[in-house]
Protein backbone atom coordinates (compact mmCIF):
# COMPACT_ATOMS: atom_id res chain seq x y z
CA UNK A 1 0.00 0.00 0.00
CA UNK A 2 1.06 3.46 -1.00
CA UNK A 3 1.42 5.77 1.88
CA UNK A 4 2.08 9.74 1.22
CA UNK A 5 2.73 9.80 4.82
CA UNK A 6 2.84 7.90 7.91
CA UNK A 7 1.77 9.69 10.96
CA UNK A 8 2.92 7.65 13.78
CA UNK A 9 0.60 8.45 16.92
CA UNK A 10 1.38 7.88 20.10
CA UNK A 11 -1.18 7.17 21.94
CA UNK A 12 0.29 6.78 25.03
CA UNK A 13 -1.90 4.46 27.34
CA UNK A 14 -1.53 6.91 30.49
CA UNK A 15 -4.06 4.22 32.03
CA UNK A 16 -2.45 5.22 35.35
CA UNK A 17 -5.83 4.34 37.07
CA UNK A 18 -5.99 6.58 39.80
CA UNK A 19 -8.41 5.03 42.68
CA UNK A 20 -10.62 2.34 41.77
CA UNK A 21 -9.92 3.29 37.58
CA UNK A 22 -12.29 6.41 37.89
CA UNK A 23 -10.20 9.52 37.14
CA UNK A 24 -7.66 8.37 33.87
CA UNK A 25 -6.56 10.58 30.86
CA UNK A 26 -4.76 9.33 28.06
CA UNK A 27 -3.03 12.12 25.62
CA UNK A 28 -3.70 11.30 21.55
CA UNK A 29 -1.63 13.44 19.15
CA UNK A 30 -4.16 14.48 16.98
CA UNK A 31 -4.28 14.40 13.12
CA UNK A 32 -2.42 18.03 13.04
CA UNK A 33 -0.12 17.11 15.60
CA UNK A 34 -1.67 18.62 18.95
CA UNK A 35 -2.04 17.49 21.99
CA UNK A 36 -5.82 16.10 22.59
CA UNK A 37 -6.48 14.61 26.02
CA UNK A 38 -9.14 11.80 26.12
CA UNK A 39 -10.52 10.84 29.03
CA UNK A 40 -13.80 9.29 30.92
CA UNK A 41 -15.43 13.42 30.34
CA UNK A 42 -14.11 13.44 26.14
CA UNK A 43 -15.41 9.95 25.70
CA UNK A 44 -19.00 10.93 27.37
CA UNK A 45 -19.38 13.49 25.21
CA UNK A 46 -18.82 11.85 22.40
CA UNK A 47 -21.04 8.83 22.84
CA UNK A 48 -24.98 9.04 22.61
CA UNK A 49 -26.69 8.68 25.55
CA UNK A 50 -26.56 5.28 27.10
CA UNK A 51 -23.63 3.67 25.53
CA UNK A 52 -20.80 2.06 27.61
CA UNK A 53 -18.24 1.76 24.92
CA UNK A 54 -17.19 3.79 21.72
CA UNK A 55 -15.54 3.11 18.99
CA UNK A 56 -11.96 3.96 18.58
CA UNK A 57 -12.70 5.87 15.01
CA UNK A 58 -14.63 8.42 17.12
CA UNK A 59 -12.18 8.59 19.17
CA UNK A 60 -9.67 8.99 15.99
CA UNK A 61 -12.37 11.41 14.17
CA UNK A 62 -12.79 13.94 17.25
CA UNK A 63 -8.62 14.13 16.86
CA UNK A 64 -9.21 15.28 13.39
CA UNK A 65 -8.19 11.67 11.94
CA UNK A 66 -10.44 10.93 8.62
CA UNK A 67 -8.93 7.67 6.67
CA UNK A 68 -7.29 5.24 9.07
CA UNK A 69 -5.22 2.11 6.98
CA UNK A 70 -3.59 0.41 10.27
CA UNK A 71 -2.89 0.36 13.83
CA UNK A 72 0.06 -1.30 15.65
CA UNK A 73 -0.87 -2.15 19.06
CA UNK A 74 1.68 -3.40 21.87
CA UNK A 75 -0.69 -5.50 24.20
CA UNK A 76 0.28 -5.64 27.94
CA UNK A 77 2.25 -8.03 27.30
CA UNK A 78 4.73 -6.05 25.77
CA UNK A 79 4.47 -7.26 22.21
CA UNK A 80 3.83 -5.02 19.07
CA UNK A 81 0.80 -6.26 16.24
CA UNK A 82 0.49 -4.14 13.00
CA UNK A 83 -3.61 -4.80 12.08
CA UNK A 84 -5.22 -3.93 9.08
CA UNK A 85 -8.06 -1.15 10.75
CA UNK A 86 -10.53 -1.98 8.03
CA UNK A 87 -10.13 -6.16 9.60
CA UNK A 88 -9.85 -4.44 13.15
CA UNK A 89 -12.28 -1.83 13.82
CA UNK A 90 -15.93 -3.33 13.84
CA UNK A 91 -13.51 -4.40 17.51
CA UNK A 92 -12.19 -1.62 18.50
CA UNK A 93 -13.44 0.36 21.33
CA UNK A 94 -12.65 2.64 24.12
CA UNK A 95 -14.40 2.09 27.16
CA UNK A 96 -15.41 4.38 29.84
CA UNK A 97 -13.27 2.89 32.16
CA UNK A 98 -10.07 3.72 29.76
CA UNK A 99 -9.30 0.28 28.59
CA UNK A 100 -9.21 0.00 24.84
CA UNK A 101 -9.94 -3.23 22.83
CA UNK A 102 -9.43 -4.79 19.74
CA UNK A 103 -10.96 -7.89 19.91
CA UNK A 104 -9.79 -9.50 22.77
CA UNK A 105 -6.91 -7.36 22.61
CA UNK A 106 -5.98 -5.13 25.49
CA UNK A 107 -3.94 -1.95 24.12
CA UNK A 108 -1.38 -0.48 26.30
CA UNK A 109 0.03 1.44 23.68
CA UNK A 110 -1.11 2.23 19.70
CA UNK A 111 0.40 4.19 16.70
CA UNK A 112 -2.08 5.30 13.98
CA UNK A 113 -0.60 5.12 10.70
CA UNK A 114 -3.04 7.13 8.47
CA UNK A 115 -4.05 6.46 4.71
CA UNK A 116 -3.60 9.67 2.30
CA UNK A 117 -6.68 10.37 0.19
CA UNK A 118 -6.31 9.72 -3.59
CA UNK A 119 -6.19 13.36 -4.09
CA UNK A 120 -7.21 16.45 -2.59
CA UNK A 121 -10.42 16.24 -1.19
CA UNK A 122 -12.51 18.58 -3.34
CA UNK A 123 -16.36 18.66 -1.51
CA UNK A 124 -17.89 17.51 1.68
CA UNK A 125 -21.43 16.94 2.61
CA UNK A 126 -21.81 20.15 4.46
CA UNK A 127 -20.78 22.01 0.98
CA UNK A 128 -24.19 20.19 -0.51
CA UNK A 129 -26.85 22.99 1.51
CA UNK A 130 -24.34 25.76 0.83
CA UNK A 131 -24.33 25.12 -3.08
CA UNK A 132 -28.08 24.18 -3.46
CA UNK A 133 -29.44 27.69 -1.49
CA UNK A 134 -26.37 29.55 -3.56
CA UNK A 135 -28.01 28.43 -6.68
CA UNK A 136 -31.71 29.68 -6.07
CA UNK A 137 -30.17 32.71 -4.59
CA UNK A 138 -31.15 31.62 -0.79
CA UNK A 139 -29.31 32.17 2.24
CA UNK A 140 -27.70 29.06 3.64
CA UNK A 141 -29.44 27.56 6.53
CA UNK A 142 -28.94 28.87 9.73
CA UNK A 143 -25.81 26.81 11.37
CA UNK A 144 -24.31 25.82 7.78
CA UNK A 145 -20.63 25.92 7.86
CA UNK A 146 -20.12 24.53 4.24
CA UNK A 147 -18.69 26.24 1.13
CA UNK A 148 -20.67 26.71 -2.12
CA UNK A 149 -18.96 24.04 -4.80
CA UNK A 150 -19.97 26.45 -7.60
CA UNK A 151 -21.12 30.07 -7.97
CA UNK A 152 -23.93 29.34 -10.89
CA UNK A 153 -27.31 30.75 -10.64
CA UNK A 154 -30.06 27.97 -11.21
CA UNK A 155 -33.94 28.26 -11.25
CA UNK A 156 -34.03 24.78 -9.72
CA UNK A 157 -31.61 22.47 -7.87
CA UNK A 158 -31.98 18.66 -8.32
CA UNK A 159 -29.90 17.02 -5.72
CA UNK A 160 -29.45 12.75 -6.47
CA UNK A 161 -28.72 10.66 -3.45
CA UNK A 162 -27.29 7.65 -4.54
CA UNK A 163 -27.20 5.45 -1.08
CA UNK A 164 -23.85 3.63 -0.37
CA UNK A 165 -22.06 4.46 -3.71
CA UNK A 166 -18.65 5.25 -2.52
CA UNK A 167 -15.72 6.57 -4.56
CA UNK A 168 -14.10 3.08 -3.96
CA UNK A 169 -16.92 1.89 -5.41
CA UNK A 170 -17.61 4.36 -7.85
CA UNK A 171 -13.92 3.56 -9.51
CA UNK A 172 -14.14 -0.19 -9.98
CA UNK A 173 -18.09 0.31 -11.83
CA UNK A 174 -16.34 2.74 -13.51
CA UNK A 175 -13.64 0.49 -14.67
CA UNK A 176 -16.47 -2.56 -15.06
CA UNK A 177 -18.47 -0.63 -17.19
CA UNK A 178 -21.27 -0.60 -14.80
CA UNK A 179 -22.06 3.32 -14.68
CA UNK A 180 -22.22 4.34 -18.71
CA UNK A 181 -24.58 7.23 -17.91
CA UNK A 182 -22.24 9.00 -14.93
CA UNK A 183 -19.26 7.78 -16.69
CA UNK A 184 -20.29 10.45 -19.56
CA UNK A 185 -20.76 13.04 -17.20
CA UNK A 186 -16.98 13.14 -16.21
CA UNK A 187 -14.74 13.01 -13.48
CA UNK A 188 -16.95 13.74 -10.35
CA UNK A 189 -15.14 15.62 -7.45
CA UNK A 190 -13.35 13.58 -4.81
CA UNK A 191 -15.57 13.71 -1.47
CA UNK A 192 -15.41 13.25 2.40
CA UNK A 193 -18.22 12.21 4.10
CA UNK A 194 -18.85 13.09 8.02
CA UNK A 195 -18.42 10.37 10.95
CA UNK A 196 -20.32 7.87 11.20
CA UNK A 197 -20.46 7.09 7.18
CA UNK A 198 -24.11 6.07 7.94
CA UNK A 199 -27.29 7.78 6.10
CA UNK A 200 -28.53 9.63 8.79
CA UNK A 201 -25.41 11.18 10.05
CA UNK A 202 -24.74 11.97 5.94
CA UNK A 203 -27.97 13.52 5.99
CA UNK A 204 -28.16 15.71 8.67
CA UNK A 205 -25.12 17.27 7.49
CA UNK A 206 -26.53 17.31 3.53
CA UNK A 207 -29.53 18.85 4.57
CA UNK A 208 -28.28 21.20 7.23
CA UNK A 209 -24.37 22.34 5.72
CA UNK A 210 -23.73 21.95 9.52
CA UNK A 211 -21.14 19.09 10.91
CA UNK A 212 -22.68 16.50 13.60
CA UNK A 213 -21.23 18.35 15.94
CA UNK A 214 -23.13 21.06 15.28
CA UNK A 215 -26.42 19.70 13.96
CA UNK A 216 -26.27 16.90 16.81
CA UNK A 217 -26.61 14.04 14.58
CA UNK A 218 -23.85 12.06 15.83
CA UNK A 219 -25.00 8.32 15.01
CA UNK A 220 -27.23 6.33 13.09
CA UNK A 221 -30.00 5.83 15.39
CA UNK A 222 -31.22 9.96 15.73
CA UNK A 223 -33.55 10.53 12.67
CA UNK A 224 -33.96 14.19 12.78
CA UNK A 225 -32.41 17.92 14.37
CA UNK A 226 -33.85 21.01 15.41
CA UNK A 227 -31.13 22.68 13.11
CA UNK A 228 -32.31 24.07 9.95
CA UNK A 229 -32.13 22.55 6.85
CA UNK A 230 -32.52 23.90 3.13
CA UNK A 231 -35.24 22.41 2.99
CA UNK A 232 -36.76 25.37 5.66
CA UNK A 233 -34.82 28.00 4.16
CA UNK A 234 -36.72 27.09 0.83
CA UNK A 235 -40.10 26.82 2.51
CA UNK A 236 -39.50 30.31 4.02
CA UNK A 237 -38.59 31.67 0.83
CA UNK A 238 -41.95 30.74 -0.10
CA UNK A 239 -40.12 28.11 -2.76
CA UNK A 240 -41.30 24.76 -3.16
CA UNK A 241 -39.25 21.67 -2.20
CA UNK A 242 -39.81 18.32 -3.07
CA UNK A 243 -38.35 14.79 -1.25
CA UNK A 244 -38.65 11.74 -3.60
CA UNK A 245 -37.73 8.85 -0.41
CA UNK A 246 -37.56 5.61 -0.71
CA UNK A 247 -40.51 3.66 1.44
CA UNK A 248 -39.05 4.78 4.79
CA UNK A 249 -37.36 7.89 6.13
CA UNK A 250 -34.00 7.46 7.11
CA UNK A 251 -34.26 10.84 7.89
CA UNK A 252 -37.23 12.84 8.85
CA UNK A 253 -37.18 15.28 6.01
CA UNK A 254 -39.30 18.59 7.77
CA UNK A 255 -41.18 21.16 5.81
CA UNK A 256 -40.08 19.01 2.74
CA UNK A 257 -43.23 18.02 0.60
CA UNK A 258 -42.80 14.38 0.91
CA UNK A 259 -43.52 11.59 -1.60
CA UNK A 260 -42.69 8.05 -0.65
CA UNK A 261 -41.71 4.77 -2.90
CA UNK A 262 -43.03 1.92 -1.00
CA UNK A 263 -41.79 -1.41 -3.16
CA UNK A 264 -46.16 -1.80 -4.22
CA UNK A 265 -44.54 -4.12 -7.63
CA UNK A 266 -42.69 -6.32 -4.83
CA UNK A 267 -39.80 -6.79 -7.33
CA UNK A 268 -37.46 -6.40 -3.69
CA UNK A 269 -36.35 -2.77 -4.70
CA UNK A 270 -37.50 0.65 -4.63
CA UNK A 271 -35.50 2.38 -7.07
CA UNK A 272 -37.79 1.65 -9.86
CA UNK A 273 -40.50 3.33 -7.54
CA UNK A 274 -38.41 6.09 -6.48
CA UNK A 275 -37.90 6.75 -10.34
CA UNK A 276 -41.64 6.69 -11.44
CA UNK A 277 -42.41 9.01 -8.58
CA UNK A 278 -39.24 11.39 -9.65
CA UNK A 279 -40.47 11.54 -13.49
CA UNK A 280 -44.29 12.16 -12.14
CA UNK A 281 -42.79 15.32 -10.35
CA UNK A 282 -40.88 16.45 -13.05
CA UNK A 283 -43.64 15.81 -15.17
CA UNK A 284 -45.91 18.07 -13.06
CA UNK A 285 -43.83 20.82 -12.64
CA UNK A 286 -39.90 20.95 -11.52
CA UNK A 287 -39.80 22.54 -8.18
CA UNK A 288 -37.25 24.78 -7.45
CA UNK A 289 -35.19 22.23 -5.01
CA UNK A 290 -35.65 18.54 -5.78
CA UNK A 291 -34.10 15.74 -3.76
CA UNK A 292 -34.39 11.99 -4.77
CA UNK A 293 -33.38 9.20 -2.84
CA UNK A 294 -32.40 5.75 -4.09
CA UNK A 295 -31.54 3.07 -1.57
CA UNK A 296 -30.90 0.09 -3.52
CA UNK A 297 -27.07 -0.20 -3.95
CA UNK A 298 -27.40 0.03 0.00
CA UNK A 299 -29.94 -2.41 0.58
CA UNK A 300 -27.95 -4.71 -1.81
CA UNK A 301 -25.01 -4.17 -0.42
CA UNK A 302 -25.32 -5.17 3.03
CA UNK A 303 -27.43 -7.79 1.93
CA UNK A 304 -25.13 -9.18 -0.71
CA UNK A 305 -22.02 -7.22 -0.20
CA UNK A 306 -20.32 -4.86 -2.42
CA UNK A 307 -19.16 -6.55 -5.73
CA UNK A 308 -21.98 -9.33 -6.00
CA UNK A 309 -24.01 -9.45 -8.99
CA UNK A 310 -26.54 -8.22 -7.28
CA UNK A 311 -25.53 -5.22 -6.07
CA UNK A 312 -23.60 -4.75 -9.75
CA UNK A 313 -27.41 -4.62 -10.77
CA UNK A 314 -28.45 -1.98 -8.34
CA UNK A 315 -25.74 0.39 -9.39
CA UNK A 316 -27.01 -0.08 -13.32
CA UNK A 317 -30.49 0.54 -11.98
CA UNK A 318 -29.83 3.51 -10.58
CA UNK A 319 -27.19 4.90 -12.85
CA UNK A 320 -29.86 4.21 -15.52
CA UNK A 321 -32.22 5.67 -13.57
CA UNK A 322 -30.19 8.93 -13.16
CA UNK A 323 -30.14 8.90 -17.09
CA UNK A 324 -33.70 9.22 -17.38
CA UNK A 325 -34.15 11.67 -14.66
CA UNK A 326 -31.61 14.02 -16.17
CA UNK A 327 -33.01 13.59 -19.45
CA UNK A 328 -36.10 15.28 -18.50
CA UNK A 329 -34.79 17.81 -16.51
CA UNK A 330 -35.62 21.35 -17.51
CA UNK A 331 -32.61 24.08 -18.52
CA UNK A 332 -31.22 26.05 -15.81
CA UNK A 333 -31.41 23.46 -13.23
CA UNK A 334 -28.18 22.68 -11.01
CA UNK A 335 -27.38 19.20 -10.66
CA UNK A 336 -25.66 17.31 -7.33
CA UNK A 337 -24.99 13.89 -7.27
CA UNK A 338 -23.86 12.77 -3.93
CA UNK A 339 -23.42 9.40 -1.97
CA UNK A 340 -23.85 9.31 2.15
CA UNK A 341 -21.19 6.40 2.50
CA UNK A 342 -19.67 3.85 1.10
CA UNK A 343 -19.58 0.21 1.89
CA UNK A 344 -16.92 -3.06 2.67
CA UNK A 345 -17.33 -6.38 2.47
CA UNK A 346 -17.89 -7.90 5.88
CA UNK A 347 -19.07 -11.75 7.12
CA UNK A 348 -21.44 -11.28 9.51
CA UNK A 349 -24.41 -14.12 9.43
CA UNK A 350 -27.03 -11.35 8.66
CA UNK A 351 -25.21 -9.43 6.01
CA UNK A 352 -21.99 -9.06 3.65
CA UNK A 353 -21.84 -5.38 3.74
CA UNK A 354 -21.76 -2.62 5.87
CA UNK A 355 -20.02 0.90 6.71
CA UNK A 356 -19.22 3.29 9.95
CA UNK A 357 -15.38 3.05 10.01
CA UNK A 358 -12.46 5.82 8.80
CA UNK A 359 -11.68 3.69 6.09
CA UNK A 360 -11.62 4.87 2.32
CA UNK A 361 -14.49 2.55 1.22
CA UNK A 362 -16.53 4.21 3.58
CA UNK A 363 -15.58 8.13 3.96
CA UNK A 364 -14.66 8.52 0.76
CA UNK A 365 -17.53 9.47 -2.07
CA UNK A 366 -17.92 10.98 -5.17
CA UNK A 367 -19.20 14.08 -5.96
CA UNK A 368 -20.77 15.79 -9.20
CA UNK A 369 -21.85 19.44 -9.71
CA UNK A 370 -23.60 19.40 -13.31
CA UNK A 371 -23.73 23.10 -13.64
CA UNK A 372 -26.70 24.55 -15.87
CA UNK B 1 -75.57 1.02 60.96
CA UNK B 2 -72.16 3.48 61.13
CA UNK B 3 -69.78 0.92 60.51
CA UNK B 4 -72.20 -0.69 57.88
CA UNK B 5 -71.82 2.59 56.23
CA UNK B 6 -68.28 2.75 56.49
CA UNK B 7 -67.94 -0.87 55.17
CA UNK B 8 -70.07 -0.01 52.07
CA UNK B 9 -67.83 3.09 51.57
CA UNK B 10 -64.50 1.23 51.99
CA UNK B 11 -66.25 -1.16 48.85
CA UNK B 12 -66.82 1.37 47.16
CA UNK B 13 -63.10 2.82 46.81
CA UNK B 14 -61.62 -0.07 46.60
CA UNK B 15 -64.09 -1.32 43.61
CA UNK B 16 -63.43 1.94 42.03
CA UNK B 17 -59.54 2.31 42.16
CA UNK B 18 -59.68 -1.45 40.95
CA UNK B 19 -61.65 -0.44 37.93
CA UNK B 20 -59.10 2.57 37.57
CA UNK B 21 -56.23 0.25 37.36
CA UNK B 22 -57.31 -1.71 35.01
CA UNK B 23 -58.84 1.07 33.10
CA UNK B 24 -57.07 3.12 29.91
CA UNK B 25 -54.70 5.36 31.08
CA UNK B 26 -55.47 8.86 30.00
CA UNK B 27 -53.66 10.12 27.34
CA UNK B 28 -53.82 12.99 24.66
CA UNK B 29 -52.89 11.60 21.54
CA UNK B 30 -55.08 11.17 18.30
CA UNK B 31 -54.71 8.75 15.66
CA UNK B 32 -56.00 10.24 12.12
CA UNK B 33 -57.30 8.14 8.97
CA UNK B 34 -57.46 9.24 5.50
CA UNK B 35 -56.37 8.79 1.78
CA UNK B 36 -58.00 6.98 0.21
CA UNK B 37 -61.00 5.73 2.28
CA UNK B 38 -64.88 6.45 2.27
CA UNK B 39 -65.13 7.88 6.50
CA UNK B 40 -61.91 9.72 7.31
CA UNK B 41 -61.34 8.80 11.19
CA UNK B 42 -59.95 10.75 13.86
CA UNK B 43 -59.40 7.95 17.16
CA UNK B 44 -58.49 9.12 20.19
CA UNK B 45 -56.36 7.65 22.65
CA UNK B 46 -59.41 6.72 24.45
CA UNK B 47 -61.13 5.39 21.52
CA UNK B 48 -58.54 2.90 20.17
CA UNK B 49 -58.49 1.46 24.18
CA UNK B 50 -62.33 1.02 24.36
CA UNK B 51 -62.29 -1.36 20.94
CA UNK B 52 -61.69 -4.61 21.15
CA UNK B 53 -58.10 -5.67 21.60
CA UNK B 54 -56.08 -8.34 19.94
CA UNK B 55 -52.83 -9.81 21.55
CA UNK B 56 -49.60 -11.18 19.47
CA UNK B 57 -47.41 -12.86 21.41
CA UNK B 58 -43.67 -14.12 21.24
CA UNK B 59 -42.63 -11.12 18.35
CA UNK B 60 -39.33 -11.43 17.39
CA UNK B 61 -38.29 -7.83 17.02
CA UNK B 62 -35.65 -7.78 13.99
CA UNK B 63 -33.92 -4.48 14.71
CA UNK B 64 -31.77 -2.56 12.26
CA UNK B 65 -29.86 -1.59 15.20
CA UNK B 66 -28.78 -3.18 18.70
CA UNK B 67 -30.07 -6.82 19.49
CA UNK B 68 -33.03 -8.61 18.51
CA UNK B 69 -35.80 -8.63 20.84
CA UNK B 70 -38.97 -10.63 21.65
CA UNK B 71 -42.09 -8.94 22.80
CA UNK B 72 -45.89 -9.18 23.52
CA UNK B 73 -47.69 -6.81 21.76
CA UNK B 74 -51.72 -5.86 22.59
CA UNK B 75 -53.88 -3.54 20.68
CA UNK B 76 -56.72 -2.76 17.80
CA UNK B 77 -56.45 -4.47 14.45
CA UNK B 78 -55.16 -2.62 11.88
CA UNK B 79 -57.56 -4.40 9.68
CA UNK B 80 -60.42 -3.55 11.72
CA UNK B 81 -59.61 0.31 11.47
CA UNK B 82 -59.44 0.34 7.87
CA UNK B 83 -62.49 -1.13 7.28
CA UNK B 84 -64.01 0.80 9.55
CA UNK B 85 -62.65 3.88 7.70
CA UNK B 86 -63.76 2.48 4.68
CA UNK B 87 -61.11 1.64 2.58
CA UNK B 88 -61.46 -0.73 -0.22
CA UNK B 89 -58.45 -2.01 -2.08
CA UNK B 90 -55.44 -0.44 -1.75
CA UNK B 91 -51.86 -0.98 -2.57
CA UNK B 92 -50.42 0.46 0.87
CA UNK B 93 -50.52 2.67 3.88
CA UNK B 94 -47.79 5.97 4.39
CA UNK B 95 -47.87 6.34 8.47
CA UNK B 96 -46.47 9.27 9.49
CA UNK B 97 -44.84 9.52 12.99
CA UNK B 98 -45.31 12.92 15.36
CA UNK B 99 -41.98 13.72 14.90
CA UNK B 100 -42.12 13.70 11.19
CA UNK B 101 -41.03 10.07 10.43
CA UNK B 102 -42.82 8.42 7.58
CA UNK B 103 -43.14 5.19 6.13
CA UNK B 104 -44.92 3.19 3.56
CA UNK B 105 -45.94 -0.07 4.59
CA UNK B 106 -47.16 -2.14 1.60
CA UNK B 107 -50.62 -4.40 2.11
CA UNK B 108 -49.04 -7.65 2.78
CA UNK B 109 -46.22 -6.38 5.00
CA UNK B 110 -49.60 -4.87 6.88
CA UNK B 111 -50.71 -8.33 7.66
CA UNK B 112 -51.64 -9.70 11.20
CA UNK B 113 -50.63 -5.16 12.03
CA UNK B 114 -52.05 -3.78 14.95
CA UNK B 115 -51.98 -0.07 16.64
CA UNK B 116 -50.50 -1.67 20.16
CA UNK B 117 -51.27 0.11 23.36
CA UNK B 118 -49.50 -2.32 25.28
CA UNK B 119 -46.15 -4.01 25.33
CA UNK B 120 -45.86 -6.61 27.63
CA UNK B 121 -49.20 -6.23 29.11
CA UNK B 122 -47.93 -3.18 29.97
CA UNK B 123 -49.58 0.48 28.83
CA UNK B 124 -47.16 2.08 26.61
CA UNK B 125 -48.16 5.61 27.05
CA UNK B 126 -44.56 8.23 26.91
CA UNK B 127 -42.39 8.88 24.28
CA UNK B 128 -39.58 7.63 26.53
CA UNK B 129 -38.85 5.08 27.28
CA UNK B 130 -42.15 3.46 25.84
CA UNK B 131 -41.47 4.54 22.60
CA UNK B 132 -45.14 5.32 22.56
CA UNK B 133 -47.83 6.09 23.18
CA UNK B 134 -49.01 4.22 19.87
CA UNK B 135 -46.87 1.63 18.19
CA UNK B 136 -47.67 0.55 14.33
CA UNK B 137 -46.59 -3.16 14.76
CA UNK B 138 -46.82 -5.40 11.78
CA UNK B 139 -45.49 -8.88 12.89
CA UNK B 140 -44.65 -9.87 9.31
CA UNK B 141 -41.99 -6.83 9.30
CA UNK B 142 -38.70 -6.02 10.80
CA UNK B 143 -39.16 -4.28 13.73
CA UNK B 144 -37.55 -1.33 12.28
CA UNK B 145 -40.59 -0.83 10.02
CA UNK B 146 -42.85 -0.55 12.78
CA UNK B 147 -43.65 3.17 13.40
CA UNK B 148 -44.20 4.49 16.99
CA UNK B 149 -45.93 7.80 17.69
CA UNK B 150 -48.16 7.12 14.52
CA UNK B 151 -50.66 10.38 14.16
CA UNK B 152 -51.63 9.62 10.51
CA UNK B 153 -52.00 6.62 8.89
CA UNK B 154 -53.06 7.84 4.89
CA UNK B 155 -53.91 4.98 2.31
CA UNK B 156 -52.61 4.64 -1.19
CA UNK B 157 -55.17 3.43 -3.62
Amino acid sequence: MRFRHVAYVAIILALMLQGCGIVWETTLVGADGSPVAVNRQALKALMVEEAKVLPVDAVLYSAGYELVSSVTVTGTDGVATMLDWAEVADDATWHADGTLSLGDRRAAEMSVEVLPAPGPIEARPMDIAVTAMQALGLRPPAEATGQALTDERAKHVLILFLDAFGYVRYTEALEAGLIPTLAALGTPRLGMTVYPPATSVASAALLTGAPPHINTVIDRGIRSTEVETMFTVVKQAGLRGVAVEGDALAFNMRDAELTLSGDRDANGSTDDNVLANALAVLDAGMPDLLWVHFHGIDDAGHTYGPGAPEEEAAIRTVDNAVGQILAELPEESLVLIIADHGMHLVSDESRLGNHGHLIARDMLVPVYVLEP
Amino acid sequence: MRRAKLWILGVVVVVTMLLAACGAPKVEWTLTVDGAVTTPLSLSYADLADREQVDLTDVLMQKSLGEDETASWSGVPLEDILAEAGAGEFASVTATAADGYAIEITRDELKGGIVALKKDDTWITKAEPDKGPIRLVCPETPANRWVFQVQTITVNP
